[in-house]
């Protein structure tokens, strides 16, 4: 029996192995179906069955190698655990035992609401939670921008030479390439512009080979071009202009919340009387928009200054440039919504002062390449049919909540006009016995390979004192 | 393959100078000479590592440049572990060992510092990496002691001190691989929800570790008497290694919820 149990393990062990790289090539999703399939079960149960085996063919042995026991008894509680845990388990126990639960899927909660609904990864609702969940709050913690100092070393635009400039705030330093020196006054990470009582953005029309005109951003401003030969009238005029849909059911509107996004509606006529909407927006990087050959531009209202907005994920930094010859002067650094970075030329900031060193160098605050340091969901646990809070948590990647057999743990998030996360839901049905099973796995490790040898040795050693 | 010419990319290529010379010393017969150029790796891969630690302001780790770096600054210390306290021999074997895992962190791996994304923002960020890295390596020599066995090197009795080493280097690392193993169970929970995803990386894990077990299996039910299968099994243990850390992350054959170690 001892040589059937060890011939047994190794083909469990190498079946085991070889479905496994198998399964690494057919991808995550895949693998997963695979190893939970029904003859999958069968091959878990027999596994189960081969280390049972072993324990049973040589008891005696076992029992005075503890090390080897829990080897052995700890994959099978492992095994256990998983099983019951998994989606095949839950939705057995729920149609034998009655205990209705939801084995995983996805929860999606809008700021200010709450739900219960667990949805599936393709969007099928699954089951209700038997507690509500209610989103109070959800914040992105970013990383601070990074500060580049650029200068161009031929005719070419991207013939530049760039630098990474440490900073910190109060600390003062020499813009590379320059004589200029610069001080971060004030960083603040997530901001939205603040314009003066009354101030708008304004529609600027560049008719090829004409002057521009400029119209002040208010519903029903209008103007009209000779050539082309057009009518513009602004209809709309936007402060978060977003799109959803496509197509037929493209709808255009202006969100509650979430980023600045600046635009104008501006109805098009032309010669022969036919009417057009198009639209204007301020985002840093968007093309102008072009009718007819005449460029239409948004101007931003002049800055008065900025207030924290954390929706926005555009920083701010306030700055103090000291030219060398020169007085100095202090700004705001303030990101476009949507973009991923902002200029300061010194030679168009610090004019006559700007020096021969600086005069094409470039100060550039940017995203790094990973800005969000983490994502949290600050979440309450309601009792069904009341709006009492029974538990409320902050959620963070690595920080799950816990509660009523499920876990929560943080997904993912978006925007469509409001701000809502997306939790990943689990129930954790044979979890204990998982961790049980590796705590016995890893136990049975160190003391099978490193307490047994170091007793081993110790025994040897001759005693000391004439022992 | 790039040259790097920043301060850190010099401190590996002067590392790798001191051990080409040190194998160069070793396969001129000059033990002493190839022992402390060996030797004199180690604190500038250490310097190397410490001026990564301040400049991501987080332990080096993240990325394939990183781990390769602080694999390559692990081999010397452990190599000196394993010859005092664990019967290993051939130095030479595990310079080259050395030379191989610095290579692509020299001239291959991008060495762009990156920030840390909230999957990593875990104080099972530093064990689990390090349980690893630890494992491997010592998992990688006893792989090389299992070479030099398979090779016939040596006299009349260094193949069964080769095969006793392979066994001591294995029953060091093995805890470790499944400490690793047990940690990223915990973390995938804590991250992703739950405590096993079928992650390709997570399935060439657990064939390494598989393949390990395996070799323990066979050599602790048969002993020292079948030195050329247990060596097999530590070699195809290390090749499943190799495949663990670097065609997983590198393949696009492997899209995982790993890809953030590319």
């Amino acid at each position: 029996m001892r040589t059937l149990a060890l011939w047994a393990s190794w083909t469990a062990i190498a079946a085991l192995a070889a479905l496994s790289i198998l399964a690494a090539f057919g991808g995550q999703e895949r693998a997963k179906t695979l190893f939970n399939s029904w003859p999958m079960v069968v091959f878990w149960c027999l596994l189960i069955g081969v280390l049972a085996g072993g324990i049973a063919s040589c008891p005696r042995q076992l029992l005075l190698r503890p090390a080897s026991l829990a080897m052995h008894l700890g994959p099978i509680l492992i095994i256990v655990g998983a099983m019951l845990g998994s989606d095949k388990a839950v939705h057995l126990a729920q149609r034998l035992l009655d205990r209705p639960a939801i084995p995983s899927g996805v929860v999606s909660i809008y700021r200010g609401e709450d739900t219960a609904g667990v949805y599936g990864r393709d969007g099928n609702l699954i089951g209700q939670l038997p507690f509500p969940l209610h989103l109070d709050d959800f914040r992105i913690v970013y990383y601070p921008w990074e500060l580049w100092a650029a200068t161009p070393t031929g005719p070419r635009p991207q013939d530049l030479k760039a630098e990474q400039i440490p900073w910190r705030v109060g600390h003062e330093f020499t813009v590379p390439f320059t004589q200029t020196r610069m001080t971060v006054l004030e960083y603040v990470e997530s901001v939205r512009p603040v314009y003066a009582q009354g101030a708008a953005g304004q529609l600027e029309i560049r008719p090829p080979d004409a002057p521009a005109i400029v119209l002040p951003g208010k519903v029903g401003q209008e103007t009209a071009l000779a050539a082309p030969a057009i009518k513009v009238r602004i209809t709309q005029v936007f402060s978060r202009l977003q799109v959803a849909g496509s197509g037929p059911q493209l709808h255009v509107f202006d969100a509650d919340e979430g980023p600045e996004n600046p635009a104008f509606a501006v109805e098009i006529t032309d010669a022969n009387g036919a009417a057009s909407t198009r639209y204007v927006m301020s985002l840093a990087g968007m093309p102008p928009t072009v009718v007819s050959g005449a460029e239409f531009h948004y101007l931003p209202a002049a800055m008065t200054g900025v207030e924290p907005d954390p929706s926005t994920g555009s920083p701010a930094m306030r700055v103090r440039l000291r030219p060398a010859d020169g007085n100095s002067v202090e700004l705001w650094l303030v990101v476009p919504a949507g973009a991923d970075k902002v200029a300061l030329p010194l030679n168009a900031l610090l004019g006559p002062a700007a020096q021969e060193p600086q005069e094409k160098a470039t100060v550039w605050l940017a995203r790094g390449n990973t800005p969000v340091r983490q994502y949290q969901s600050y979440v309450s646990v309601l009792l069904k049919g009341d709006n009492l809070a029974v538990d409320r948590q902050e959620i963070e990647v690595n920080h799950p909540l816990r509660y009523g057999g499920y876990s929560f743990t943080q997904d993912s998030w978006g925007q469509d006009g409001r701000t809502y996360t997306v939790l990943g839901v689990k129930y954790d049905a044979g979890l204990e016995v998982v961790c049980v099973g590796f705590a016995l796995v890893f136990a049975g490790a160190l003391w099978f390979c490193w307490g047994r040898p170091v007793l081993a040795f110790l025994r040897r050693r001759p005693h000391a004192h004439g022992d | 393959m790039a040259i790097k010419f920043s301060i850190l990319g010099l401190l590996i290529y002067a590392a790798m100078a001191l051990w080409v010379l040190s194998a160069g010393g070793y396969a001129l017969r000059r033990p002493r000479t190839g022992d402390w150029l060996f030797a004199s790796g180690f604190p500038v891969l250490v310097a190397a590592f410490i001026m990564r630690w301040i400049e991501v302001e987080h332990a080096p780790l993240q990325n394939m440049f990183e781990v390769f770096v602080c694999l390559g600054m692990l081999t010397y210390p452990l190599w000196c572990f394993a010859h005092r306290f664990l019967g290993a021999r051939g130095p030479a074997i595990n310079v080259v060992l050395g030379l191989i895992v610095l290579f692509p962190a020299g001239f291959v791996f991008h060495a762009e510092p990156q920030r840390l994304p909230p999957a990593l923002q875990s104080w099972l960020f530093i064990p689990h990496v390090t349980s690893y890295m630890v494992a491997y390596m010592i998992l990688m020599m006893a792989g090389g002691q299992a070479a030099l066995q398979l090779a016939g090197l040596g006299g009349n009795k260094e193949p069964d001190r080769l095969e006793a080493s392979t066994y001591r280097l294995v029953l060091f690392g093995f805890p470790l691989l499944t400490g690793g193993l047990a940690l990223g169970a915990l973390w995938g929970k804590l991250a992703w929800g739950d405590w096993w995803n079928w992650d390709p990386k997570e399935l060439w894990s657990l064939t390494t570790f598989l393949a390990f077990l395996g070799y323990l299996h066979v050599r602790s039910q048969y002993g020292a008497r079948h030195p050329i299968l247990t060596s097999v099994l530590a070699i195809v243990g290390c090749a499943a290694i190799v495949i663990t850390l670097l065609w997983v992350n590198l393949s696009r054959m492997f899209p995982g919820m790993h890809s953030y170690a590319n």
